[in-house]
């Protein structure tokens, strides 16, 4: 199927309604921390661009 | 963001004449279809498969291939790609993004990213997956909704989208957020439904 293409400037003028969609969700939520585990290589890419180490979550 | 893209566009402008074209997945596709920076990392993660003449094209745009085999990393740059398999699914649908520069590239779409996010939520509980399958849920239109039910049932996720749906209206209604054990519970509980045979 093919869809219409997405300009950035088209994303960026509807990012706000799109958070906005999401806003009730994300704040009941709470602390967002990642149990997935992460391959070992990710993990030490993300953490030396300074990725804190909750959204890098336990290494594989 | 635009610069993951713009990275994905050029790999597509190599890939594109060997039949390939490589389609964000993963993080960064549940962050532009929810514009939530929560969850975001800045590593790529796309589809497509790497026969040695792209990995030879991928080498001269400055990629170099990690010990493991499925991930580039584009030398004296923080970007890191990975290519963890070779096909999307024969029913998805790929959005494409147009960038300043006039290149594109592809992402796949809100819907199945989300029937994506709930097979592996289901499979393995995992609270984080299970939160990007709330986000993604809560930014839905009426249209992708439609889509969605006509999907979901066929990926056997039908149970989980239901109770997760369910989830999303009571976080929106004020009920305190799920902790792990209930969403393993969630999980687990959809996986029997989906699985369990039929009496």
């Amino acid at each position: 199927m093919k869809t219409p293409p997405i300009t950035l400037e088209q994303w960026r003028r509807e990012a706000p309604q799109q958070r906005a969609k999401s806003a009730k969700v994300v704040a009941a939520l709470g602390p967002i921390r990642r149990d997935k585990p992460r391959d070992p290589v990710e993990a030490r890419f993300l953490r030396s661009i300074g990725t804190p180490e909750r959204l890098i979550g336990p290494e594989a | 963001m635009e610069r993951t893209f713009e990275v994905v566009a050029l790999v597509e402008e190599v890939a594109a004449p060997l039949g390939i074209h490589p389609v964000v997945v993963g993080g960064m596709a549940v962050y532009f279809w929810t514009a939530r920076e929560e969850f975001v990392t800045y590593d790529i993660d796309v589809v497509m498969e790497v026969p040695r003449e792209l990995d030879e094209h991928l080498a001269a745009l400055g990629f170099s291939r990690v010990a493991d085999g499925r991930h580039w990393r584009l030398e004296d740059t923080d970007v890191l790609l990975e290519a963890p398999g070779a096909q999307v699914d024969r029913d998805a649908v790929i959005a494409e993004i147009a960038l300043p520069s006039g290149r594109s590239a592809k992402v796949l779409s809100r819907v199945d990213v989300l029937l994506d996010r709930l097979d592996e939520f289901q499979a393995t509980g995992h609270q984080i997956v299970g939160q990007q399958v709330l986000v993604l849920i809560a930014g839905l239109s009426t249209d992708e909704e439609a889509v969605l039910d006509a999907r979901a049932a066929a990926r056997r996720v039908g149970v989980i989208l239901k109770t997760m749906r369910r989830l999303a209206d009571d976080l929106e209604s004020g009920r305190a957020h799920p902790e792990s054990d209930e969403l393993h519970e969630i999980a687990r509980a959809a996986l029997r439904a989906e699985y369990s045979p039929r009496s």
